[in-house]
């Protein structure tokens, strides 16, 4: 069932795995499965939503456009092995709380391994 | 696969465990479906797929398309990933562990720690261990104190990672 938001999720995802040097306008109806009006369509939601950026090129005597991702894909490593980040108790967590950041023993194990770790 | 749909499975894993990273498998596979399909397709059972859908739906992470069945009358839900959102539930969730790593440094700062010397377990501020004479309420052993520099060092050198992050 083809819908309105599945072009533009396939042009996003095409954008964003292209990478820093983004891709030509004219090359991605060869690889997504929208057509060239579909798929203009989205890339000017998504500039409107400013995820992409265009900028005018001459390609093969041609004036397209290279659509470049502004947002890099977003990383969770960092946070995963903190136990704040997905913590099943963080809607009752607070500073006054019965729960709180500074007397979390979750937390606390996870600083003594961590300075265990790092020595 | 994308880079996108991968990252989605890492969060996927982290809210659902196994469930829900076979489960968004099947999205990205199928792009849109309904519940029923998803569970076909990904071999889960249907009332564990609603369960996680609706998590899922509840962090935006993906959306529905309701659609009346004409023969029968009834609405069909239609689900599909919404990649463009994982953007902003990573830095919502990485501002709010900034918010709650701030608040323990702050409080690692302030006080001074015992550690038991027996166990190892049980680590209490100053007032708390001289509520219990410095002994330890778990095994009965004597306190010691901990010195949480490193803590603390680790812990600014974690939230300005964050913050660089978040900022970028």
């Amino acid at each position: 069932m083809a819908r309105r938001g599945s072009a533009e999720q396939d042009v996003l995802n095409m954008i964003m795995n292209a990478g820093e040097n983004g891709v030509l306008q004219s090359e991605i109806w060869k690889v997504t499965s929208a057509d060239s009006r579909e798929g203009s369509r989205a890339i000017l939601r998504l500039e409107k939503k400013k995820l992409i950026e265009r900028r005018k090129e001459l390609f093969d005597g041609r004036w397209t456009y290279r659509i470049l991702v502004k947002r890099k894909i977003p990383k969770i490593d960092t946070i995963v092995t903190i136990p704040c980040a997905f913590c099943d108790l963080e809607n009752r967590c607070s500073q006054s709380g019965l729960i709180s950041p500074a007397k979390c023993d979750k937390l606390t194990i996870w600083l003594k391994n961590l300075a265990i770790t790092i020595t | 696969m994308s880079l996108l749909d991968d990252e989605m499975m890492k969060v996927a894993s982290l809210l659902g465990e196994e469930d829900a990273v076979r489960i968004v498998k099947s999205l990205a596979k199928l792009k849109e479906a309904p519940d029923d399909a998803i569970a076909n397709d990904s071999g889960v059972r249907l009332n564990i797929v609603r369960k996680v859908l609706y998590k899922l739906y509840d962090k935006t992470l993906i959306s529905c398309t309701r659609i009346r069945d004409e023969k029968t009358g009834w609405y069909i839900f239609y689900w599909k990933l919404q990649p463009e959102q994982l953007d902003a539930f990573v830095r919502s969730r990485k501002r709010r562990t900034l918010d709650k790593l701030r608040a323990r440094l702050e409080y690692e700062k302030a006080h001074s720690f015992f550690l038991c010397s027996k166990c190892g377990d049980v680590r209490l501020p100053f007032e708390d261990a001289i509520e219990s004479a410095f002994r330890c309420p778990k095994c009965g052993g004597q306190f010691v104190e901990s010195d949480n520099s490193k803590i603390v060092t680790e812990l600014s050198k974690m939230i300005q990672k964050l913050e660089t992050e978040i900022a970028s």
